[in-house]
């Protein structure tokens, strides 16, 4: 089958989304398929919030199949569209509800009737999808809070997959993420102020907030006790996982993050928030991991319970590895494919 | 726009100012579903009986007019949208516009008026396709050879099989005479109510009422008879004396005679030959082949039947035929009157409604009888359409656009043809002549 | 120019009014034309539509039949017939066709959309709308409902968070995208399925209290919202029109009189004072020509 796979791309920046496009696009070529990638650009601010979804309608595009991604390729009109949606305009929709800084949605007339708009443009251009998949069960409950739309969550491997296995429990717990606000780093940060040695913790990851982060671990006396080793190269990385306690995630309203997924894949137990998005449709309290209230002491009594009973870590973490068991691309692409 | 948007704030300060009692008397009822429920069994019944000729006559064309109408605000909507998007094909139509060349706005709304009569044109098209279609195959289901051109003709046929067979098993059943009954006059009479040449029972009952039948359906007496005599008196007093085959109580040759007209009555019925003798006119109380073949051949003027030959037999009817040419003299009249059942609203109602009715006697047929039994000149006349069920003309104003003039041109052109053969004259009359005299 | 594509219609009795809007709203470039068994089919018929008593006996177009108010038994479904049936008549998969006016400005509302308005407006943060035979009332649930004239029946029906309404104002209350509650008979009316485009109560306090209960059920809600303006929104006849090509694979031809951009913008359903369509004219207005669907200028006539 001839399938042709859409995405949107703000030029010069890469992340999760145009990642997961590619891997997409080599999952569908292994099972056999002709594949391309289509990306437009899109931009994200209320003045030009329309334009690129209205590029996409105009997008001539031949093909079997097409498997639409992200917020707005989903606007590309072909008889046979499935969407596999990452992600909506987070801005008109939960960003403007949570006030989020990154959002440029306000309580004004203006504002409600783009965010009006959006939801029907949203509505129409989804309900013609022969099929509508999201990516995490958050994404699912977001568009049925805000579109009235059905969907039906999709789960597919982490990156490192296939290279990621179970070691021993070891004496520091791991956080692997870009060290950002909605990640909320400093929270382990303070949390390890309250864990006592030699529990430590490696933080993994760069991001806007590296230097900070490791500013705070400096002045709270943790250093040598929390690591902020920056980019950490993948073969290292696996080695990491296998030798975690536990992995310690606690993003604010989280739409997929990976950790979760390849913490199981090396047999860890996660701790993560309750407030956490889609982390919670795979760690469950007490079974995979498990879940804080989200502040420092909580997050040090996970940490500390987890230390003091590696037993514990040992069973949550076997529990998560099952979970994550029956993942795989070829399942993945049979689902999109399917007629 | 005058009404503010319903999700203003100036709308909701609206709704919030109504603190007051709303105005009660400004509800507009809720729709219920019941009449809606009667309103299916009601189509659903309609439906089933209905013809689609009737469907046709109840809308008419007006409604298609509206129909036109009613789309083109809509799509004009569209197009004046579309143009303010700025198709740049439309910008330059509108600078030859602004120009003095074109009006844009006009161009789109002819389109639409084009399209939107071109969608009435295929819907009506349909419709008349349909009720075609119904017609062809009621006349193929009379008359498989001809269509419905010979549709009543064949009708006649048939059901002057189906009554000679019915006849015969009726007498081939029956040994004894029927027991008269009560009503009639006198027992060794024929027991036919109305007269008639030959020998043969023309009504197979003995126990129909025939006077109050024809008193209930044939309509006012007074009225039928003086359209008779507006219709013939002036061509009888010109051919003297007048014959009235069939006379009954004599009410028109009473008035004939009242205009000095010399007449003469025929009627078997005893009864009702004594009240036409009553008005002081000579009745003979007999068969109208017995009395006919005893008068002198060419001594008659005229002979006049209303609704009698429809009642006799063939045979019975071509001798009457045959003796009239003979008793008549030169240059004399032979009219008679009957319903026509060539109009088939005619056939399916009074005609079958009279169970004394032997068949329907077509014009053409009736025609041709009067041609082969020796008149020389055989007319026909036509009288009372049946109006009240025509389809509706429509008549459109200078104003109206052209395609709805050709529209109704043509609708009403069909609706013409259709109102002839469904709805057409309810009487005719055959008015034949004898040869005129050798000229010496 | 390229030929016309036809849908042939055979038609027998009556000539339904729905029939005639859906065929004036065919997509630009679908004709309709009269048909009848008894002779040749014009050039360029794609697919038939039945409103008669005749049927197809060798299909070899793809066909649509539209079931008339009357007939007892329903037209054969299956082997992907389409039906189209007055609204109220048909069965849930059928087009129904409604020929209600759409109220002004009606555009829809969704649960999230309406709370922010609601905050913006100052208005309760839970506020139901209640339509009745005798006037419409509004309020808090659980408190004592205020009076508001009935002309302001599309303000609630835009911003409360759950209306309960029959008839026509149950019909504006779906094209604002309002979670809605009515009576069996009114959902019958308009075609709805009970629980996925309306929740559906016989009795008045049943339908006060279900109400009060959507306001509280953002999801419910939402859901409720969408379906059932969609079911509102496909009953209009050009909706019909469009799905009827659509299952009946008729594509019209790709040249039409009406831009690409405007096509995909009404597509989404853009207000006709919409910011994005001054951005789309704006971005088009340096390119004559490029959007002329072949238009000439040394030609009067728009093709």
């Amino acid at each position: 089958m001839d399938i042709v796979v859409c995405g949107a791309q703000k030029p010069f920046v890469r992340g999760g989304a145009e990642q997961h496009q590619e891997n997409l696009v080599a999952a569908l070529e292994a099972a056999g398929h002709r594949v391309d990638l289509v990306r437009l650009p899109v931009a994200w601010e209320k003045g030009r919030l329309f334009d690129s979804p209205l590029a996409w309608r105009m997008v001539p595009i031949d093909a079997d199949l097409v498997i639409a991604t992200n917020f707005p390729s989903y606007f590309v009109q072909h008889p046979n569209k499935v969407v596999w949606l990452l992600h909506q305009h987070r801005g008109a929709y939960d960003g403007f509800e949570a006030g989020a800084s990154w959002s440029d949605f306000d309580w004004d007339d203006v504002s409600l009737e783009e965010q009006r708009l959006m939801t029907e443009w949203d509505i129409a251009a989804l309900s013609e999808a022969q099929k509508v998949f999201s990516n995490s069960g958050v994404v699912s409950r977001r568009l049925a809070r805000f579109n009235g739309l059905d969907s039906t969550p999709l789960a597919h491997p982490p990156p490192l997959h296939d290279v990621l296995h179970p070691g021993g429990f070891g004496d520091y717990v791991l956080s692997v993420q870009r060290q950002e606000a909605n990640k909320r780093p400093q929270l382990l940060v303070e949390a390890m102020t309250r864990v006592a040695a030699p529990t430590r913790a490696v933080m993994a990851g760069r991001g806007e907030l590296l230097e900070q982060l490791r500013g705070q671990v400096a002045g709270a006396g943790l250093s040598g006790r929390v690591e902020l080793p920056g980019f950490v190269a993948d073969d290292e990385l696996v080695e990491l996982y296998a030798g975690a306690l536990a992995v310690v995630y606690v993003p604010e309203d989280e739409d997929y993050g990976y950790t979760t997924l390849q913490a199981f894949y090396a047999g860890k137990p996660v701790i993560c928030a309750a407030d956490s998005g889609a982390v919670l449709d795979w760690v469950e309290d007490g079974v995979t991991g498990l879940v804080c209230d989200g502040t420092p002491d909580g997050l040090a009594a996970a940490v500390r319970r987890l230390a003091e009973d590696p037993g514990l870590a040992q069973r949550l973490g076997a529990a998560g590895r099952e979970r994550v068991a029956g993942l795989s691309w070829a399942d993945v692409v049979a689902r999109l494919t399917a007629p | 726009m005058s009404t503010p948007d319903p999700t203003s704030a100036e709308a909701v300060e609206r709704l919030r100012g109504a603190g007051v009692p709303a105005e009660q008397p400004a509800a507009p009822p809720e729709p219920s579903p019941e009449p809606r429920r009667w309103g299916q069994v009601a189509t659903r019944v309609a439906g089933r009986g209905r013809r689609a000729a009737a469907g046709l006559a109840r809308r008419g064309l007006a409604p298609v007019v509206r129909r036109a109408e009613a789309r083109v605000g809509q799509r004009v909507h569209r197009m004046v949208v579309d143009v303010l998007d700025g198709d740049p094909a439309l910008a330059q139509v509108r600078e030859v516009a602004d120009r003095g060349g074109l009006d844009p706005q006009r161009i789109r709304e002819r389109d639409d008026t084009v399209h939107s009569a071109h969608v009435n044109l295929e819907l009506l098209k349909g419709e008349l396709r349909h009720v075609q279609s119904t017609l062809d195959e009621l006349g193929m289901a009379f008359a498989p050879g001809t269509g419905l051109a010979g549709a009543g003709a064949r009708y006649a046929e048939l059901r002057e099989s189906v009554y000679a067979l019915e006849r015969r098993l009726r007498t081939a059943g029956t040994t004894s005479p029927p027991p008269s009954s009560p009503g009639t006059a006198a027992a060794d009479l024929p027991p036919r109510p109305r007269p008639a040449d030959g020998d043969a029972p023309v009504l197979s009952s003995t126990l129909f009422d025939y006077v109050g039948f024809e008193r209930r359906f044939r309509g006012d007496p007074d009225a039928i008879l003086h359209t008779l005599v507006d219709r013939y008196a002036e061509l009888l007093s010109d051919h003297q004396p007048v014959v009235d085959v069939g006379c009954g109580r004599g009410e028109l040759l009473g008035m004939l005679a009242e205009r000095g007209i010399e007449v003469i009555g025929i009627e078997p019925d005893p009864g009702m030959a004594a009240e036409a003798r009553a008005r002081g006119i000579t009745v003979h109380e007999e068969l109208a082949g017995d009395w006919l073949r005893s008068v002198p051949d060419g001594s008659l003027g005229a002979i006049i039947t209303t609704h009698v030959l429809e009642h006799l037999e063939l045979d019975d009817m071509i001798e009457l035929l045959e003796l009239a040419v003979v008793k008549l003299g030169p240059d004399s009249v032979f009219i008679s009157e009957t319903p026509n059942p060539a109009s088939l609203i005619v056939l399916g109602n009074s005609y079958l409604l009279d169970p004394t009715h032997v068949r329907p006697l077509h014009p053409s047929l009736l025609a041709f009888l009067c041609e082969k039994a020796g008149f020389r000149d055989v007319r026909l006349r036509f009288y009372s359409p049946a109006e009240d069920y025509h389809l509706p003309m429509t008549e459109l104003g200078e104003d109206a656009p052209e395609w709805a003039r050709e529209l109704a041109g043509s609708v009403n052109k069909g609706f013409g043809v259709l109102n002839e053969v469904l709805f057409g004259p309810q009487d005719y009359a055959v008015i034949a002549r004898t040869p005129p005299a050798p000229s010496n | 120019m390229t030929a016309p594509v036809r849908l042939a219609v055979h038609i027998g009795r009556d000539v339904p009014d729905g029939l005639n809007a859906v065929l004036s709203a065919l997509p630009p470039g679908v004709q309709p034309v009269a048909a009848s068994e008894r002779e040749a089919l014009p050039e360029g018929v794609v697919a038939h539509l039945y409103c008669s008593d005749v049927r197809p006996r060798r299909p070899v177009a793809p066909y649509a039949v539209w079931w008339m108010a009357g007939e007892d038994a329903a037209p054969a479904a299956g082997a992907g017939v389409p039906v189209l049936a007055d609204a109220g008549h048909g069965r849930p998969d059928d087009l129904q066709v409604s020929l209600r006016a759409w109220p002004e400005h009606a555009r829809p509302v969704l649960p999230f959309t309406r709370a922010g308005l609601r905050r913006v407006r100052e208005l309760p943060a839970r506020l139901v709308g209640e339509s009745r035979s005798d006037g419409v009332s509004w309020g808090v649930p659980g408190e004592q409902p205020a009076v508001a004239a009935r002309d302001t029946w599309p303000t609630l029906a835009a911003l409360a968070s759950a209306v309960v309404a029959t008839g026509e104002d149950l019909w504006t209350a779906l094209a604002w995208a309002a979670p809605a509650v009515t009576d069996a008979a009114s959902a019958r009316l308009l075609g709805l399925t009970p629980g996925e485009d309306v929740l559906v109560d016989d009795d008045p306090a049943v339908r006060t209290r279900l109400a009060a209960g959507l306001a509280d059920d953002e999801l419910r809600a939402a859901g409720l919202a969408r379906r059932g303006w969609q079911a509102a929104c496909c009953r209009r006849p050009a909706a019909v029109a469009a799905e009827l090509c659509r299952r009946l694979g008729v594509r019209p031809p790709a040249h039409s009189t009406v831009s690409g951009l405007t096509a995909a913008m009404d597509e989404l359903g853009t207000p006709p004072h919409s910011l994005v369509r001054r951005r789309a004219r704006a971005a088009t207005a340096g390119l004559p020509g490029a959007v002329t669907s072949g238009w000439r200028p040394d030609r009067e006539e728009h093709p």
